[in-house]
């Protein structure tokens, strides 16, 4: 029997190290469940759980979606482009109002980061960060953790327990990632060694405080790791122009088939979704086998349903 | 079933085996954790245990196997558990120690070790010879720390 130290899902930095191996193992037990006749235990029937998503989302709203029903929670779902936010209403309204009609638990995507800190300080239900803007998105990092933890262990049969010594690049648009955020956080709680690689526009000043290693030569940052991590080059929230053109980019940023062949090592290949292709990743390399980016997609609902079984289990 | 089915449920397995040589037993391990009626009734979330079930249980005769038998809510929760995998021929269970006077569910054993009457204030702790305490085999009816 264990409990986690808290009672929201905001961030990872907010979590131990125990946290994270509880979730993590919660999370192998789900697994088992989703390959079953049957994918779904009745663990959460007298739990109501709200979607709110201020922006739009294909993976994650559906994996949140589909571990709540793999649990028998009751799901409402709402999206802000169909709802009174565009009437004006404010943030704690809307979800007040929501939770008038007794939700337990609140999982939300917003675009401005600290909106579910703000959540969790005025209302009373469990929230669970789905994203903020580009602060965190802590359940991306914990199933792309457990996703490489389980490549990473598929010889010996076994998923690893740790990530230590393990070398995992960060590539892309850093400074708009809300996933690289959370992935430092948790890739260095389990020990790994992160490097960060992209244009110097694209990653901020001072990141290295986190302890990270920051490396603007691509092919260097291949040969170094064991894991790549690639992320999108996120338009929508580019205000100003960050390099000059989208050819340029993938150019000198752009994973393809030849530099991976070039490497002495086979390294695994992971995007969080979704994939620019032809940009940031090449489709040969996004559909090739040293790639697992449905993988990341698949262990995704195992790692939702162990936090939300683990938070439910917090609610009085 | 998870957890302390198992050591019977190994043993008794071992023991047919010998005696009836080339008998197939298939053998699973069945955590009922998710299906518990007490969840959030409980201080902390209770944490499962490795499911394993490598057979089809369809058309199957299938003996629950569990040390000691209580209040009866594990196994009503693992029959909900197993039926999710598939629907046997025949359920039956099988527990060493049948507490009889503590019964919570109309659910009665097939096989019982042996039937102990103990209040609900003592607590039955049944240990095996390879389950690491290194205490051997033994039932103790021990007075319960709640």
């Amino acid at each position: 029997m264990s409990n986690l130290s808290v009672k929201h899902l905001i961030a990872i930095k907010d979590l131990q190290p125990e946290d994270v191996q509880l979730i993590l193992n919660t999370a192998d037990n789900f697994k088992e469940v989703l390959n079953r006749p049957i994918k779904r235990v009745p663990t959460l029937r007298d739990i109501t759980i709200a979607n709110i998503f201020f922006e739009n989302s294909t993976r994650t709203r559906i994996s949140f979606e589909l571990a709540e029903k793999r649990l028998s929670a009751d799901i409402i779902n709402f999206s802000s482009s169909s709802s009174s936010v565009k009437k004006g209403e404010t943030l704690i309204d809307t979800v007040n109002n929501i939770l008038a009609m007794k939700v337990d638990m609140v999982v939300m995507r917003h675009q401005s980061p600290g909106a579910p800190v703000l959540l969790s300080k005025h209302i009373d239900a469990t929230i669970i960060n789905a994203g903020d803007g580009t602060h965190e998105h802590p359940t991306q990092a914990l199933l792309d953790a457990y996703s490489m933890m389980e490549k990473l262990g598929e010889k010996s049969g076994k998923r690893l327990n740790d990530l230590k010594g393990v070398k995992v690049a960060i590539i892309g648009d850093i400074l708009h990632s809300r996933v690289a955020g959370s992935n430092i956080h948790c890739l260095k709680m389990l020990g790994a060694e992160v490097t960060l690689c992209g244009p110097p526009t694209l990653i901020p000043k001072h990141i290295a405080s986190m302890g990270v290693n920051v490396s603007y030569n691509l092919k260097e940052t291949l040969e170094w790791c064991d894991v790549a991590n690639i992320l999108r080059i996120q338009l929508e929230r580019q205000d100003i122009k960050f390099f000059p053109s989208l050819r340029e980019y993938s150019l000198y940023y752009g994973i393809n088939k030849e530099l991976l062949n070039a490497l002495s090592k086979e390294i695994i290949i992971m995007h969080p979704g979704p994939i620019n292709r032809g940009v940031e990743i090449t489709s040969d390399v996004a559909d090739s086998k040293q790639s697992i980016i449905l993988q990341q997609v698949e262990n995704g609902v195992a790692i939702r349903m162990a936090v939300l079984y683990l938070l439910a289990g917090r609610l009085d | 079933m998870q957890p302390r089915g198992v050591f019977l449920a190994k043993r008794i397995r071992k023991t047919l085996e010998e005696l009836l040589p080339g008998i197939t037993i298939n053998f699973g391990l069945l955590d009922a954790t998710f299906y518990r009626d007490d969840f959030r009734h409980r201080e902390k979330p209770l944490l499962a245990e490795e499911t394993d079930i490598e057979f089809v249980v369809d058309g199957k005769e299938v003996v629950l196997v569990d040390d000691v038998f209580y209040t009866g809510r594990t196994i009503r929760s693992a029959l909900d558990a197993l039926l999710d995998f598939g629907r046997p021929a025949k359920i039956e269970l099988l527990v060493l120690i049948d507490r009889r006077l503590s019964r919570h569910v109309p659910i009665t054993p097939d096989y019982v070790g042996k039937t102990i009457d103990a209040v609900t204030s003592e607590k039955v702790r049944v240990d095996w010879d390879h389950d690491g305490n290194g205490r051997g085999d033994a039932v103790w009816i021990v007075p319960s720390k709640e």
